[in-house]
């Protein structure tokens, strides 16, 4: 019989309002122990807003705050036992990099042997073994990611938050320092909740993605399930590229398009009549033989991206598909105005509610 | 789950802005007391049993209304002679490089920081009629007598000149340092001569230092007192001076309170007027 | 072609123009300071220049004179007080009038900024008056009091300014950190603005210490030196007003000096 997994962090029914503005409509969230959950949305989704109300810098309208069991909703930051890295790291300019590392330990009273035993550890953990003595201007960017990451560790916090630290970073940097986060969440099996409006940085971060929009949770699940599955036309658009197509149930299990195009659907589908939108993404149609074709087209638009080659295909009816192909660059590519047949497996297909 | 409303929470979660307000209160109380009340007392006097009859004196008797009359005249003598003086100074400096820069700031601060007093004394050296400037005008045989540059308008003008240039030079200087160089250069590159330049481009940028140069140097001007007082001898009544003498030499409190108001007044209008003027945000440094 | 040559030429004569009108305003500038050293050092007591001889007979009239003595000890003591107490109460202020969110704010700030505005004269007899009431006049706590209300406006632009600039996320990282928001700001916020604090406090002591016209009204027979030094100028010019002048002047250079060193920006906040 599998336990339920523990829970570090429970956020219930949070809301927060500024003047007339909603910026958390009743947000319910679990986190589980040792995992790393991002809240991932565009600007203005409240996933900042919720960060900030889990840290303690925000106190929401209504809603509970819950760390490790204990009600925090109303306690002051520095009481939670939470270790949060900052958008521009936030480090003390005018301390060293020890010094920065062991504030934490300095305000919970570790006496001092202790204490630069263990920012040595922590300057070893994130590989700065060498720059205790530096102070934080003297550092490149990417090892002032590091000193903060440190510093928001080295006290042991039973959660940690992340800020959208990468910003930034160039793109080099950014990828380094994602599987640097992940290595060091993994190994000190720390939870935490990372911030972020990068879509590709959730997928690629996170056990779990919690999608926000307008101040709500739209969907909650992990990097699979909410990219092959999204639950409504927000999330289908945020994340990843994908074909969205209007269209309504008819008899016979077929869901019709405008152009008059029909595309069988997967089981679990919707009764005749419903509108829903069709979630095709483009890596999923096959080549297909004559009789299999679901789409029949020509290409209009081709785009070559190194390792894929992207085709826009137009059927006669108007409709339009893209399909994305890892491209090895032994057969020749098609070419414009080239007729092109693709087929899917029918679980291929995704249909969400039409919003 | 019902999301439950969290009840008794008031301090903690308003704690942060009580205690700001609690930072605040010291403060507060100080100027309470210590500014406001005076001031508002000093006011009252100036309406003995409510009756007007001081602002009347002041605002109609025609001795009065002449040394109004001359304070503002004098302050827009001054704000003028501020602004021809500092406006290139301020231009110089914010082209300036380092050390150019930093010499340049030292002329302009070293007299900002120094007393009033010191600085009037100097002028009294050097304006007098055995003093500095005539000396050297009569031995080099440029004049014949003395010039009269004490004990009246023109000692008073220069001295507060000399006194306020820093409060001109400043905003200038704030403003004129924001302009973006490339735009004049634009201009010459589409045919416009310096004038031109200088006309239709750079100053009106440099129109809100100004504004707020000439607004903070003309107020600063109406409300002086130290230097009318040595440079002028007596024989240059400004508003500033007037009240003091009706409270040391004729104790005459009503009065001295109803001009203090009328010059508050006046001081408050112009202000105001500025930022209608200037409306938008206007940093200074 | 040719425009251009005569364009660079005139642009040339501008600038030599610019120049020597900037050389004249920084000598005007300057005039009555330099005039003052070699006064100080005359033989003659009458207003003479150039001076018939050198001598430092009034540098020792000031500093052998009790009078005088007794007027700079206690200019330095108000000024002291004051700048402590300003500082003080305008710190405070200035981080509750920048962090805080209440009702009421906005009127605060403009009322905090009011001494800056109003005509020192005009608040002089208004305190003058409340004091004479009081039967406080005469003594150098009052005029201490007089001094911070007008101090208090330089700390809250200057620390203000400081404020705004500084990045609250280190304040924020402290917090969370596990220091609650008194000790954030002392060991985090305080240190980094530091140079501002002196640059407020050296502004606050030296407007106390040059000034006149409250200490003229509050301080009675018990004067201040700026209140002696206007006496002298106005009964009789001897100079001794030129060596005391001197002195100002190089305690003002020299606390400059220092203050600069302690980081603080050079060019003041109005």
């Amino acid at each position: 019989m599998t336990e339920a997994p523990a829970i570090a962090l429970r956020v219930v029914g949070a809301t927060r309002r500024f003047g007339a503005t909603l910026a958390l409509g009743g947000v319910d969230l679990d986190v589980r122990k040792g995992e790393m959950l991002t809240l991932l949305g565009p600007s203005g989704s409240g996933k900042t807003t919720l960060l900030k109300v889990i840290a303690g810098f925000e106190m929401p309208d209504e809603g509970e705050v819950f760390l490790a069991g204990r009600n925090v909703t109303l306690a002051p930051p520095a009481r939670r036992d939470v270790g949060m890295v900052f958008q521009n790291y936030a480090l003390f300019p005018h301390m060293t990099v020890a010094q920065n590392i062991a504030f934490p330990l300095e305000m919970r009273k570790v006496p001092r042997a202790e204490r630069d035993r263990r920012v040595a550890d922590a300057l070893a953990l994130v590989d700065l073994p060498a720059h205790g003595g530096r102070l934080p201007r003297e550092l490149s960017g990417g090892q002032q990611q590091r000193v903060a990451l440190a510093r928001a560790v080295v006290f042991g916090p039973s959660l940690l938050l992340l800020d959208e630290p990468f910003g930034a970073l160039d793109r080099k940097l950014r990828e380094q320092m994602q599987l640097e986060v992940r290595r060091l969440q993994r190994r000190l099996e720390l939870t935490a909740v990372f911030v972020t409006h990068d879509q590709e940085e959730a997928l690629i971060l996170s056990d779990r993605i919690a999608v926000m929009e307008a101040g709500r949770l739209s969907q909650l699940g992990s990097p699979q399930e909410i990219y092959r599955r999204p639950a409504n036309r927000f999330v289908a658009d945020f994340i990843g590229e994908s074909n969205l197509f209007r269209a309504r149930v008819v008899a016979g299990g077929y869901a019709e398009l405008e152009s008059g195009l029909r595309i069988p659907l997967p089981d679990g589908a919707p009764g005749p009549g419903s509108d829903i939108g069709l979630l095709l993404r483009p890596e999923r149609p096959k080549r297909a033989a004559d009789g299999n074709a679901l789409f029949d087209g020509r290409i209009v638009e081709i785009v070559y991206l190194g390792e894929t080659v992207k085709y826009r295909i137009e059927d006669a009816g108007g409709v339009q598909l893209i399909v994305r192909w890892p491209y090895a660059g032994r057969e020749p590519p098609l070419a414009h105005g080239d007729a092109l047949r693709v087929g899917w497996d029918r679980d291929d297909l995704h249909w969400i509610p039409w919003t | 789950m019902k999301p439950a409303a969290s009840p008794g929470g008031w301090w903690r979660r308003h704690r942060d802005n009580a205690t700001s307000l609690l930072a605040a209160t010291p403060a507060m109380l100080f100027l309470a007391v210590l500014y406001f009340l005076p001031m508002v007392l000093l006011f009252a006097q100036s309406l003995p049993n409510g009756s007007l009859v001081h602002y009347e004196k002041a605002l109609t008797d025609g001795l009065y209304v002449r040394v109004l009359l001359d304070t503002l005249l004098v302050a827009a003598y001054v704000t003028a002679a501020c602004l021809l003086l500092g406006y290139p100074v301020a231009y110089f400096l914010a082209r300036a490089q380092r050390t150019w820069l930093a010499v340049g700031m030292i002329f302009v601060l070293l007299p900002f920081w120094t007393s009033v007093l010191v600085r009037t004394y100097g002028w009294m050296v050097i304006l007098g009629r055995n003093g500095i400037l005539n000396r050297a005008l009569l031995q080099g045989g440029i004049i014949d007598t003395p010039l009269p540059l004490m004990n009246n308008t023109a000692g008073v003008v220069i001295g507060m000149a000399h006194v306020l240039l820093p409060y001109m030079i400043f905003p200038l200087y704030a403003v004129m340092k924001r302009i973006d160089g490339g735009l004049m250069q634009a201009a010459e590159g589409m045919g416009a001569s310096g004038w031109q330049v200088f006309r239709r481009i750079y100053f009106p940028l440099t129109l809100p230092g100004v504004l707020a140069g000439v607004t903070l140097v003309y107020v600063l001007s109406i409300g002086f007192f130290i230097t009318p007082a040595l440079l002028g001898g007596g024989k240059v009544p400004m508003i500033g001076v007037l009240i003091e003498q009706q409270v040391h030499t004729f104790l005459n409190w009503g009065f001295a309170a109803a001009l203090s108001a009328v010059l508050l007044a006046a001081t408050l209008a112009v202000y105001a007027l500025m930022r209608v003027v200037l409306r938008g945000n206007m940093r200074w440094t | 072609m040719d425009v251009t040559a005569r364009r660079v030429r005139r642009r040339n004569a501008w600038h030599y123009a610019l120049y020597a009108w900037c050389a004249l305003v920084f000598f005007f500038l300057m005039a009555p300071l330099v005039v003052v050293f070699p006064i100080s050092l005359s033989s003659s007591s009458y207003l003479q220049f150039p001076p018939p001889g050198w001598s430092w007979r009034w540098y020792d009239a000031y500093f052998s004179d009790p009078t005088w003595m007794d007027a700079t000890w206690r200019s330095l003591k108000v000024a002291a007080c004051t700048t402590v107490l300003a500082t003080a109460l305008g710190t405070m202020l200035a981080f509750s009038l920048v962090r805080g969110r209440y009702p009421g704010k906005g009127m605060l700030n403009q009322a905090s900024l009011l001494p800056l505005v109003v005509p020192v004269i005009v608040y002089s007899i208004a305190v003058y008056a409340m004091f004479a009431y009081l039967k406080l006049i005469g003594m150098w706590q009052a005029i201490v009091l007089g001094h911070t209300v007008h101090a208090i406006p330089f700390v809250v632009i200057i620390v203000g300014a400081a404020l705004r600039t500084f990045d609250v996320a280190q304040e924020h990282a402290a917090m969370s950190l596990g220091a609650s928001r008194a000790r954030a700001i002392w060991r985090v916020t305080l240190p980094q603005i530091r140079p501002s604090l002196v640059s407020a406090a050296f502004l606050a002591f030296i407007s106390s210490f040059d000034e006149l016209v409250v200490a003229m009204f509050l301080g009675g027979s018990n004067m201040t030196l700026p209140k002696k030094m206007f006496d002298n100028i106005v009964n009789e010019i001897d100079p001794t007003i030129a060596a005391v002048s001197v002195v100002q002047i190089v305690l003002v250079t020299v606390v400059l000096v220092i203050v600069s060193r302690l980081g603080s920006g050079a060019a003041p906040a109005k």
